[in-house]
């Protein structure tokens, strides 16, 4: 499929650095308020570390995103 | 055991910022996926963050119900666990299904008690748990707060109840929140006396049934002993769950003993000389449902018409079975205590047992 041409690749590159910008701390309260004990034993502690992982993942999946409308930029002429 | 349990206000924030992350991830979704395809991109980061907001989505749902368990702690005001040392952690069950079955069985027993205090809009609620007395933390939780004597004592309010208001004019929805009780009664002791049930509540419960079967009650000025109120139970009881061995061998046999005890110097008097001549009858150990004619009203499986004809004399002994005509060795309840004897009762009425009854 022939990419973007430069402009266009530019602004769908500054699209998705947005989105991955604005949703980047979206599991950051949960995380954060499991941290802080909001709920506690056996169930609480898996959903702990499951959400923790799921941030993780979500982020390294917008770090690819952007990425890859970089590397596209970059040949993009 | 560690405390299991949610420490509010952060419990409640965690619901709302899991509930908004998730329709937010959702919404990134869809546009991610736009972005990449649009571009000639890999859509992968797009598909795999699709798939954790669905996670995301039933994590926030589960977490909703949870806060919804809570709330009815709240409400009730009904501890699910050892009080916390600040009243901004509430201790409930980790797994949510037993929180659930827990906080219902609580709830219904605090029914029951002022079912059984007198309180006439109770029952109502209690009515609604009638579903729930197969859920094996429910029966635990129900029968434990409720105890050996109120489970015996519930049964004899509900028939002074229908007493009153049969007397008042009628029975009507009274009847029909007496029969899901008493059949929830019946599910309930079945299972937590039952030691293959997860919800057996140990062989010191069986002992407390038979402690307070042999307890002397009052209900309005009349006597009655537990075991009366406690047949009204095993009569309501259709059989699935069954009673187990256990129970029978621990309960049911020492009711047996017990009615002999009672009634044995008023059985000796129906076959003397004087007695046989005046036409006395051996009249067994009535359950109080009949002794106050309420049973039609109470128990879920009415005799039948043909029974009704029938002297209540073989009809409301707190060991006969449903059908008058056999030896009320045959009740369902206690078949497995002992093997029915061949006798039959005469279509009569008149009372005559087998030897061993």
């Amino acid at each position: 499929m022939p990419g973007l041409d430069r402009e266009a690749m530019q602004a769908a590159m500054s699209r998705i650095q947005k989105l991955s910008d604005y949703n980047w701390w979206v599991l950051h309260a949960s995380c954060t308020l499991m941290e802080a004990q909001a709920w506690v034993g056996p169930s609480g502690t898996r959903f702990s570390d499951t959400v923790h992982k799921s941030q993780q993942e979500l982020r390294a999946m917008l770090a690819k995103a952007v990425s890859l409308a970089q590397d596209e930029l970059a040949r993009a002429k | 055991m560690s405390f299991s349990g949610v420490k509010l206000p952060e419990f409640d924030t965690l619901v709302t910022r899991h509930t908004a992350a998730a329709m937010q991830i959702e919404e990134l979704t869809s546009l991610l996926y736009g972005e990449l395809n649009g571009a000639g991109l890999d859509t992968a980061p797009a598909e795999r963050i699709r798939r954790l907001a669905a996670q995301v989505g039933q994590e926030a749902e589960d977490l909703r119900k949870r806060q919804g368990i809570v709330r009815e702690i709240e409400r009730l005001k009904v501890p699910l666990g050892p009080a916390a040392a600040t009243g901004t952690l509430i201790a409930m069950p980790d797994s949510l299904q037993q929180a659930q079955g827990q906080l219902d069985g609580t709830a219904a027993a605090r029914a029951a008690k002022a079912a059984a205090a007198g309180d006439k809009n109770a029952l109502k609620q209690l009515q609604a748990y009638a579903a729930k007395a197969r859920d094996a933390t429910f029966v635990k939780a129900f029968l434990s707060q409720l105890g050996a004597k109120g489970v015996t004592e519930l049964p004899a309010t509900i028939a002074g109840q229908l007493k009153a208001a049969a007397s008042a004019g009628g029975t009507g929805q009274a009847s029909k929140e007496a029969r899901e009780a008493m059949r929830l009664l019946a599910t309930a002791l079945a299972k937590g006396t039952n030691p293959s049930d997860p919800a057996y509540m140990g062989d010191a419960f069986l002992t407390d049934l038979v402690k307070h079967g042999r307890s002397e009650f009052k209900l309005n000025g009349i006597a009655y002993y537990g075991y009366q109120a406690q047949a009204m139970i095993w009569q309501a009881s259709e059989g699935n769950p069954p009673f187990s061995e256990k129970f029978m061998q621990v309960v049911g046999r020492d009711a047996i003993v017990f009615e002999k005890e009672k009634f044995e110097d008023r059985w000796k008097a129906f076959k003397d000389a004087i007695g046989s001549a005046l036409g006395s009858q051996q009249v067994p150990m009535a359950d109080l449902a009949t002794t106050l004619g309420v049973t039609q009203w109470m128990i879920p499986r009415p005799p039948r018409s043909a029974q009704r004809s029938s002297p209540s004399t073989s009809r409301g002994s707190i060991l006969a079975q449903r059908s008058s005509t056999t030896c009320s060795m045959r009740r369902p309840a206690m078949r497995k205590l002992h093997k029915p004897c061949s006798t039959t009762r005469p279509p009569d009425g008149s009372s005559r047992s087998c030897a061993t009854c």
